[in-house]
């Protein structure tokens, strides 16, 4: 059998440059290429969404290249790390060899964005639950907030301090939106608009264009180019529920289970882990998948983001590239988590480089907690 | 859907229903073509008791999501029925007078399409 291996990453934060989803992607594409020592040519699998109703045809036409090994499943904020651990799976079957997996979007400058979320009127979820008024997705993971203050005892400022520590970490970020502004303080989180209670304008992610490109290859190949190659030791994808009314549990997701299952076919536990690389949509986002995971009570969390425990030289360091709330939020986040991942374990990020860097975990969202899918990498 | 007009139709007459497996009992929302647990296809809508649903979660929504047919300031709520389904509607209650685990019961289904409970 052959073996796979991440091996470079690129992001492209362009933000609002009125360029079309093909130019983003291509100048991830290009640029991720041209760093291996690699031509379009030399792409046999190719896997992205979001482009057309055929992604991965329109893309790769795009690209002119005649790929026998595509991937283009919709899981939303999810889809690109199950599309990383499929594309190491093809080329361990001797499918392909070489894959380029690439996310691109201009919804900021295209103006694509509806706060309304994206409305499909034969679906349950439409006729049941965006009928009723519903902001899609900020109100869904706003009843998920309102729930977790009765159940957990925690409120607006805590919250608060998720926003502040993202957006600590952009200003160490030059690709981030918020590179070039100052720290944020909990009164400027809980005084900035309230969209949806209990839920702010500063406890969402931003909306830009962005994307960015991932190289997975046959490692044959990467080792002939001399290039870093990172494991995927462990993953687990599972879909939970697509209406909020069907969610089995507002509180502890499916990222229990699959950061589990992750860490369980690593070898691993929590605590053998560098650094986290997890979704937030919302600040709630982020502290249902800490709590889901196990990284210890919301209270405790809470108190971690407050002292630094979860920053850059703290003992665990979570969404060191600013993440969805300071960084870049494409419309998807999921392939920018991995990207900051694979960039932590084999570059020089200077003021923002973790210092211990042999592996991450990376947990990708979809939907109102809908998809979940973790992965484990570690860097050979 | 079928099943979905027929829901509707029973909610524009100011019944909230819940579908219930005839075979083993089973009360599932939203109505669907077959019971979830049994697999059994002889379903009925039955109204939902006085009493029995609860703001399991709320939110107050403060930007149109479509300004023809909505207002803000309104209260979405997801609302809980004593060991059976949840849903998602809008509360005809001010927010003062909103808490979780608030009894609340059925008023009417809107020509919009929008369920009010208070």
């Amino acid at each position: 059998m052959n073996k796979a291996s991440i091996n470079l990453a690129i992001d492209n934060t362009p933000f609002d440059t009125k360029k079309s989803i093909y130019e983003i992607q291509t100048e991830s594409i290009l640029e991720l290429l041209e760093k291996a020592g690699l031509q379009t040519k030399d792409i046999d699998g190719i896997a992205t969404n979001g482009v057309e109703r055929f992604s991965s045809v329109g893309i790769s036409e795009f690209l002119g290249i005649t790929p026998q090994w595509s991937e283009s499943s919709f899981l939303g904020g999810s889809s690109y790390l199950t599309f990383v651990k499929r594309a190491i799976e093809a080329i361990e079957l001797g499918i392909c060899n070489v894959v380029v997996v690439s996310y691109g979007s201009n919804q900021r400058s295209a103006r694509s964005r509806s706060i309304g979320g994206v409305i499909e009127s034969h679906t349950p979820q439409s006729k049941f639950e965006y009928s009723q008024g519903v902001l899609s997705p900020i109100s869904l993971y706003s009843l998920v907030a309102q729930r977790a203050f009765f159940e957990w005892g925690i409120n607006s400022e805590d919250l608060a301090e998720i926003a502040i520590s993202a957006r600590k970490y952009a200003l160490l970020n030059e690709n981030a939106f918020m590179y070039n502004t100052e720290e944020l303080t909990v009164e400027e989180v809980i005084k900035s608009e309230i969209i949806s209670s209990p839920l702010h304008k500063l406890d969402c992610c931003l909306v830009t264009d962005g994307g960015g490109a991932v190289l997975v290859t046959n490692d044959n190949i990467s080792k002939s180019l001399n290039l870093p190659r990172i494991k995927v030791k462990g993953f687990s994808q599972l879909e939970t529920h697509m209406s909020f009314s069907q969610m089995p549990n507002y509180l502890i997701t499916g990222a229990s289970k699959t950061s589990n299952d992750a860490l369980s076919k690593a070898g691993m536990l929590l605590s053998d882990i560098d650094m986290l690389q997890v979704y937030d949509s919302f600040t709630i986002t982020v502290l249902s998948t800490l709590v889901s995971m196990g990284v210890g009570e919301p209270r405790e969390i809470i108190e971690k983001f407050k002292s630094g425990n979860f920053f850059i030289n703290g003992e665990l360091p979570i969404n060191t590239s600013g993440g969805g709330l300071s960084y870049c939020h494409p419309g998807m986040l999921g392939l920018l988590l991995i990207i900051e991942g694979v960039k932590q374990l084999t570059g020089d990020l200077g003021d923002r480089q973790v210092k211990n860097n042999q592996t991450a975990l990376i947990h990708g969202t979809g939907g109102v907690f809908s998809t979940h899918s973790s992965m484990v990498l570690e860097r050979v | 859907m079928k099943i979905w007009d027929e829901w509707i139709e029973v909610a524009k007459k100011g019944i909230f229903t819940i579908q219930t497996c005839k075979e083993c009992l089973n009360k599932q929302f939203y109505p669907r073509n077959f019971c979830l647990n049994c697999n059994g296809k002889l379903l009925s809508l039955e109204p939902l008791e006085k009493d029995k649903a609860k703001i399991f979660s709320f939110t107050q929504i403060y930007r149109s999501p479509n300004k023809e047919l909505f207002n803000p300031p309104y209260i979405i709520a997801l609302i809980e029925v004593e060991d059976s389904v949840k849903f998602v509607c809008q509360l005809d209650l001010n927010l003062e007078e909103v808490h979780i685990g608030k009894v609340v019961n059925f008023t009417n289904y809107s020509e919009e399409g929008i369920i009010y409970f208070r």
